[in-house]
């Protein structure tokens, strides 16, 4: 890296004297990350929301084609009802199944970074790299 | 390659906001806002531009973090959605003139602010202010933020070639602006 470059480096850890005003800038910000917390809080909801939608919908199906099987009066109808039942219990299944997967992931790759957050820190040198 | 400690702390913080945890997100926008500024700042010129323009960053990643695959690509994601959302604004105000010309007053007023800077960094840091808003942030992603060509063209969505052969043009204006070129 030739002289440049490391003023450049230099001049830009200086922070080429540009940090957030005091004041108005300092209200923004404050104001601002305020309004992004509440959307993740609200995107959260909608999120769990919509799930829970799904399953109830899908219980229903199931419930549904229970009440529509018992009342059923000829084959064709008690085979319809029961095809309905299935599509709304394997949909539970796959939502729970799904919802298992993706925060089983999840929890994993925390545990993983936790322990290289530790080893990082133990050691006072960065992690190993990842494959 | 080996990661350092702050990146596997944004990671985890990733990992945790993508399973809805407010504190975990709390404490990324806290860590990251400062620096989504900064890049915003060099690039608009103007300091409500950029804490507008931060602003709609942070609501695009809130609606997407859940949708990132790889937790190690958020610093480059969140410059991308950042850069895009700077250049939105740009082509929205075509004012780039005068935004420079308001950075570089900005500059010289907060010159006497600045501490520790020599008088060569000083002459950089007047001759950055010269350069066009997509140089300055061409030179804040590589030498500011850190990151590899590669990133920087994913960041910026143009090819690697492109990146190296606008570095290498920014520098060497770079260099005629602070008078380097007779040492060449």
């Amino acid at each position: 890296m030739n002289n440049l470059e490391d003023e450049l480096k230099k001049a830009f850890k200086s922070e080429l004297g540009f940090e957030p005003g005091k004041g108005e800038s300092e209200q923004k910000e404050i104001g601002q990350m305020k309004l992004i917390f509440e959307r993740f809080v609200k995107d959260t909801r909608q999120a769990r929301l919509v799930f829970w939608i799904f399953f109830l919908l899908s219980v229903g199906m199931m419930a549904g084609g229970y009440i529509g099987l018992r009342s059923a009066a000829d084959t064709k109808g008690m085979l319809s009802w029961v095809l309905f039942f299935m599509i709304g219990f394997n949909s539970t299944i796959l939502m729970k199944l799904w919802y298992w997967v993706v925060d089983t992931k999840l929890n994993v790759l925390k545990e993983i970074k936790e322990l290289q957050l530790q080893i990082a820190e133990s050691t006072g040198k960065s992690s190993p790299a990842e494959n | 390659m080996a990661k350092s400690r702050e990146q596997i702390y944004d990671e985890l913080l990733v990992l945790k906001s993508q399973q809805g945890d407010r504190e975990a997100f709390g404490l990324l926008v806290d860590r990251w806002q400062k620096r989504l500024w900064r890049y915003a700042f060099q690039v608009t010129g103007s300091e409500s531009a950029a804490w507008d323009v931060v602003q709609e960053t942070w609501l695009a990643v809130v609606k997407g973090i859940r949708k990132l695959g790889d937790v190690a690509v958020f610093p480059r994601w969140a410059f991308r959605i950042l850069n895009n959302k700077c250049m939105d604004w740009l082509r929205k105000r075509h004012q780039q003139n005068r935004l420079d010309s308001e950075l570089s007053k900005r500059a010289q007023n907060e010159s006497g602010v600045r501490q520790n800077i020599n008088e060569k960094t000083e002459l950089l840091c007047a001759s950055i202010m010269k350069l066009s808003s997509e140089q300055r942030a061409l030179l804040m992603l590589r030498y500011h933020e850190d990151f590899d060509i590669n990133q920087i063209a994913e960041i910026l969505g143009i090819p690697e070639g492109t990146v190296k052969s606008r570095t290498h043009r920014t520098i060497k204006l770079l260099r005629q602006l602070m008078g380097h070129q007779q040492n060449e």
